[in-house]
C-alpha cells in the first residue's frame, strides 16, 4: 500500500514510517497540514494517516477539504483527544477511522490495512466470502467449511464475517469490538478472546488446518 | 513629645475618614440602583406633572366657562325684560340684579357714558359690544386687580349700553393656590426621590458587599468561605444560596482533583517503577536470558497503565460536563448485547449467567450516550464476573422503577462489598483490602457512578445476601 502520513511530531512520524516500511508499505511524510493537503491532492495514496492537531492547517479541516474536492482516499485520524465527542466530530469531518494516542503500532497497522483493503476490493455488494475451504453466504446467512455446514449464532456470524473480510490481515480486539458490537471502549476482561475461542470451536475444531490464528500482541488473523 | 506625635496622626485619620466618606458617596452615586432610582424619579415627576396640569387646566377652564355661561344667561334675561317692558323695565331689572350681589356687576348706561342703573359706575374706555376683561378695585383693600372681571357688553338702540360682569378673583386665587401646590409637591418628590434612591442603593450595596467579600476571600484561596444569608428568603438570599451551592460544588471538585492527583501519584508510580526496572534489566543482556520476554512484559505493563489513564480521562470527561453526544438509547437492547458479550465470559469461568429484560420500548428508553451507558454496564458485569467464584451466579435485569425510571440490576453471589465501604468504592482508586492482590484499577465503579450522575440517575450498591447487587437507576427520556 502507498500511505501518506501527515504528522508534525518528527519522532512519532519517524517511528511510524519505519514501522510501516518494515510492514512492506510505501510511505510518504508531510510535517504540516499545508504540505499534507498538497501531497494528498497531487499523488495517489491508498490511505492517509492524519494527525488532528497540525501546524498550518488542522487535521479535520484538511480532511473536510479533501472530501469537498471529491478525494475519497480512506483517512485514519489520529488524535490525542480521545473523548466520545471528539471521536464523533472526527468521523463526521470525513475520517474513516479514528485512533486515539497513545496507540499500539499493531493497532494502527491493522486499521490502515483494513481501510486500504476496503477500498481496493469493495465487497459491500459481494454475496459470498471465501477463504480457503471456508465459505460464507451473506444472503442465506450460512457458513460452510469443506462443504460441511457450520451453525453459528448471529454474533458469531458477524465476528467471522469481519475476520473473513479482512482475511490475511490482522484484526485487533478493539476493531472487532467496534465492528461487531459497536462499542468504542475497552472492557477490562478478555471478552473478545472468549468469543474467538467459541468461534474456533465451531470453525477450526476437527480440521487439520486452523484458520483463525492469534497474532501475539496484536489480535487475530484469518489465513488459509 | 508623645502628644505632639499623636495629633498629626489623629488629623490624618480624620482626613482619611472624610475622604472615605466621599468615596463612599461616590460609590453610592455610581451604583446601578441609584441610577435606576434617578430614572424612576424622572418618570415619576414627569407623570405627576402631567396629571396635575390636567387637573389644573380642567378646573380653571371649567370655572371660567361656568362664569361665561352665567353672564350669557343674565344678558339673555335682561334682553327679554327690555323686549317686553322697554328701557324702564330694563333699568329696573339691572338694579334688581345688582342689589346685594357683590361678585356680579350689572350696569346700564346712556350713550353719553352716564350710568343709569346698576351696582357700579360704567368703566372708562369700554364702548364696544362683546366680551372684555376689566380691572377691578377690591372694595376692602382698595387694590386694583387687572383683568379679574369678565364682562359682556351689549349696545341697545339709542346708544344705551348694558354690561353684565363677574368678579373672577376667587377663580384666580384658586388657580394660584393650585400652582403653588404643584410647585411644592414637585420639590418634595424630588428630594424624597433622591434620598430614597440613595438609601436604596446603600441597602443594595450592603447586600452585594457580602458577595464581593466572599468572592475576594475565595480568590485569596479561602475556598471554605460562603456568602452570608439574611434568612429573609428574598432574591439576594436566593442568589447567595445559589452561589453557595456553586461554591460547594467547586470545593468538592477541587477536593476531587486533589484526591485524584494523589491517587495518580500513588497508583501510577508503582507500575512505572516496575516498568523501569524491567527495561533496565532488558538492557543487561548478560543477566537476562530472553530480553524479548521482558519487553513484552513491559508492553503489557504500559498497556495496563494506559488503560488506567484512559479510564481516568473518561471519568474526567463525564464529570466535566462537556457536550457529549446525547441521543435516545434503548437500554433493553443495549443490555441484551452487552449481556451477550459477557455471557461467553461467564460460561468460560463456570458462572451461571441469567438475563431478564422486563422493561422494553419506551419503558426502557433514556436520553443519553450509548457508549458511556454501554461502558457502565460492561464495568458492572466485569466486576461481577471478576469477583464471583466458579459455580457462582450473576444476573442482569432491566425493569421499570416506577413510571419515570428504569432500573438495570447486576447481581452476583460473590463476596460483595462490606456496608461501610459501599460509598468509598465510588471514589477513584479505592480498592477493598482483600482485592489488592487482584488486577484492577479501582476506577470501574467510579466511572459507573459518574455516568449515572451525568444521566441524572444514581448507582445504588446493595447487599445481595450474599454478594453485591448493583442497581443503575436512570430517568426515562
Amino acid at each position: 500500500m502507498k500511505i501518506l502520513v501527515i504528522e508534525d511530531d518528527a519522532q512519532a512520524a519517524a517511528y511510524m514510517l519505519k514501522g510501516l516500511k518494515e510492514a512492506g508499505h510505501v510511505v510518504d511524510h508531510a510535517p504540516d497540514g499545508t504540505q499534507g493537503l498538497y501531497l494528498a491532492g497531487a499523488e495517489h495514496y491508498d490511505a492517509l494517516v492524519v494527525d488532528r492537531m497540525l501546524p498550518g492547517r488542522d487535521g479535520l479541516s484538511l480532511v473536510s477539504l479533501l472530501r469537498a474536492a471529491g478525494n475519497d482516499t480512506p483517512v485514519l485520524v489520529l488524535s490525542a483527544l480521545g473523548s466520545v465527542e471528539d471521536r464523533v466530530t472526527g468521523l463526521r469531518a470525513g475520517g474513516d477511522d479514528y485512533l486515539t494516542k497513545p496507540y499500539a503500532f499493531s493497532e494502527l497497522l491493522a486499521r490502515l490495512e483494513s481501510l486500504g483493503r476496503r477500498r481496493a476490493a469493495p465487497q459491500a455488494q459481494a454475496t459470498k466470502l471465501v477463504v480457503g475451504d471456508l465459505e460464507m453466504d451473506l444472503l442465506a446467512r450460512t457458513v460452510k467449511r469443506a462443504g460441511k455446514v457450520i451453525d453459528l449464532l448471529p454474533r458469531e456470524f458477524q465476528l467471522l464475517e469481519c475476520l473473513m473480510r479482512n482475511a490475511g490481515s490482522v484484526v485487533t480486539r478493539t476493531m472487532l469490538l467496534e465492528q461487531v458490537w459497536d462499542y468504542h471502549f475497552d472492557p477490562q476482561t478478555n471478552v473478545i478472546d472468549v468469543h474467538i475461542a467459541r468461534l474456533r470451536q465451531k470453525v477450526d475444531k476437527g480440521f487439520d488446518q486452523a484458520l483463525i490464528q492469534t497474532v501475539r500482541g496484536a489480535g487475530y488473523c484469518l489465513r488459509p | 513629645m508623645l502628644t505632639s506625635l499623636k495629633r498629626p496622626a489623629g488629623e490624618a485619620a480624620g482626613v482619611d475618614l472624610s475622604s472615605d466618606r466621599h468615596r463612599h458617596l461616590g460609590r453610592l452615586l455610581r451604583t446601578t440602583t441609584f441610577r435606576f432610582a434617578l430614572i424612576y424619579l424622572g418618570l415619576f415627576i414627569g407623570s405627576v406633572l402631567l396629571v396635575l396640569w390636567l387637573i389644573y387646566w380642567s378646573t380653571a377652564g371649567f370655572l371660567a366657562g361656568q362664569a361665561d355661561t352665567g353672564i350669557r344667561e343674565d344678558m339673555q334675561a335682561l334682553a327679554d325684560r327690555y323686549r317686553t317692558g322697554g328701557m324702564a323695565s330694563l333699568a329696573e331689572a339691572v338694579n334688581e340684579r345688582g342689589m346685594g350681589n357683590a361678585s356680579s356687576i350689572y350696569i346700564l348706561s346712556a350713550g353719553s357714558g352716564a350710568t343709569l342703573a346698576g351696582n357700579q359706575f360704567w368703566p372708562k374706555g369700554v364702548d364696544e359690544a362683546g366680551w372684555a376683561n376689566l380691572p377691578v378695585k377690591d372694595p376692602s383693600t382698595g387694590q386694583v386687580r387687572p383683568g379679574d372681571v369678565r364682562a359682556l357688553i351689549a349696545v341697545l338702540p339709542g346708544g344705551y349700553r348694558v354690561l353684565v360682569g363677574r368678579d373672577l378673583g376667587e377663580v384666580r386665587v384658586l388657580r394660584e393656590r393650585l400652582e403653588r401646590v404643584i410647585g411644592w409637591s414637585m420639590g418634595l418628590a424630588l428630594v424624597l426621590g433622591l434620598v430614597g434612591g440613595l438609601a436604596m442603593s446603600r441597602v443594595w450595596l450592603r447586600r452585594l458587599d457580602g458577595v464581593t467579600r466572599t468572592a475576594e476571600a475565595i480568590r485569596e484561596g479561602m475556598l471554605v468561605s460562603r456568602v452570608p444569608l439574611t434568612g429573609s428568603g428574598d432574591e439576594f438570599d436566593q442568589l447567595a444560596h445559589t452561589l453557595n451551592a456553586m461554591l460547594d460544588r467547586i470545593e468538592a471538585l477541587v477536593a476531587g482533583i486533589r484526591h485524584v492527583s494523589q491517587g495518580i501519584a500513588h497508583d501510577l508510580r508503582t507500575p512505572l517503577t516496575r516498568l523501569r526496572t524491567r527495561l533496565e534489566l532488558a538492557l543487561m543482556h548478560d543477566t537476562v536470558e530472553n530480553p524479548r520476554e521482558v519487553l513484552e512484559a513491559a508492553i503489557e505493563e504500559v498497556d495496563h497503565l494506559l488503560a488506567t489513564f484512559r479510564a481516568l480521562l473518561a471519568i474526567a470527561e463525564v464529570e466535566s460536563g462537556g457536550n457529549l453526544p446525547i441521543a435516545p438509547v434503548q437500554l433493553d437492547t443495549l443490555a441484551l448485547s452487552t449481556g451477550e458479550l459477557y455471557d461467553a465470559v461467564a460460561e468460560d469461568q463456570g458462572i451461571t449467567f441469567t438475563m431478564a429484560v422486563e422493561a422494553t420500548g419506551p419503558a426502557a428508553m433514556v436520553q443519553g450516550n450509548r457508549q458511556l451507558l454501554g461502558q457502565a454496564l460492561a464495568n458492572l458485569l466485569d466486576n461481577a464476573l471478576k469477583y464471583t467464584p466458579e459455580g457462582g451466579h450473576v444476573s442482569l435485569t432491566v425493569a421499570s422503577d416506577g413510571p419515570t425510571r428504569v432500573r438495570i440490576t447486576v447481581a452476583d453471589n460473590g463476596p460483595g462489598i462490606p456496608a461501610e465501604d459501599r460509598e468509598r468504592v465510588r471514589e477513584r482508586f479505592f480498592r477493598l483490602e482483600r482485592d489488592q492482590a487482584r488486577p484492577g484499577s479501582g476506577l470501574g465503579l467510579s466511572l459507573v457512578d459518574a455516568v449515572a450522575q451525568r444521566h441524572g440517575g444514581t448507582l445504588v450498591l446493595d447487599d445481595n445476601r450474599p454478594g453485591l447487587k448493583a442497581q443503575l437507576l436512570l430517568p426515562l427520556g
